[in-house]
């Protein structure tokens, strides 16, 4: 068992671009993700979330399941700029799709 | 029908563990998940070695420790969970991918906490 700092990494690639997803471990990070969980639209609403994410304790796991939190972040907000920006619906459906993807809001909410 | 070699997008994590043991319960725990879509995405599971970057810093930590112990350097190998996500498009392989993730630290979350 090692005492360094367990950190993990992604790559993306497609046919028109190549990217490395690292962490960096002297930034803080959390347990508690921002494209995950439920939207401020549903808590303000007055939902509680009951599968919050327990906070990490201090320890190369726990740190690791932070890690994995800002990296879940990272990747998701990067494929979804990616789908915003393929052109494969216009903007009003892609803005609906990246509020349910990454803001939890229902689809059906009306505004 | 579509596959893997049609498949333009890719998406690999790499996830280090204290030892393969970990890595080999985190990969059997998630293996099992269907794939809802095989002609849209695969997912590949498999433990690997930290590769002569990855590994620097560690096998400096651990040889330190060793020679101040007066013990032989050794590394533990495949320590490294890798997926591998191949699809057609952005959408498929984040959706699979954020759910992966999700699963995976709950697996952490266990190690964690016993």
């Amino acid at each position: 068992m090692t005492t360094e700092e367990l950190l993990p990494t992604a790559e993306y690639a497609a046919p028109d671009l190549k990217k490395s997803f690292t962490i960096d471990p002297t930034q803080k990070h959390s347990t508690q993700g921002k494209t995950t969980g439920p939207s401020d639209h549903v808590l303000n609403a007055g939902a509680v979330d009951e599968d919050m994410p327990s906070a990490a304790s201090d320890t190369q796991m726990g740190r690791l399941r932070e890690y994995l939190t800002t990296l879940q972040d990272d990747v998701n907000t990067f494929l979804t700029e990616r789908m915003q920006h393929s052109g494969s619906a216009n903007d009003k459906d892609n803005d609906i799709e990246r509020r349910v993807l990454d803001e939890g809001v229902d689809e059906d909410d009306d505004e | 029908m579509s596959n893997s070699a049609e498949f333009t997008h890719a998406l690999k994590f790499k996830i280090p563990f204290h030892t393969a043991k970990q890595a080999t319960i985190a990969q059997n725990s998630l293996n099992p998940d269907p794939i809802l879509k095989p002609n849209e995405l695969t997912v590949k599971y498999y433990t690997t070695s930290p590769t002569t970057t990855e590994s620097n810093s560690r096998i400096s930590a651990t040889a330190a420790a060793a020679e101040t112990a007066g013990k032989e350097v050794e590394v533990e190998k495949n320590t490294v969970l890798v997926i591998e996500f191949n699809g057609f498009d952005d959408r498929v392989i984040r959706v699979a991918a954020n759910n992966v993730i999700e699963n995976l630290k709950t697996v952490v979350e266990c190690f964690e906490n016993f």
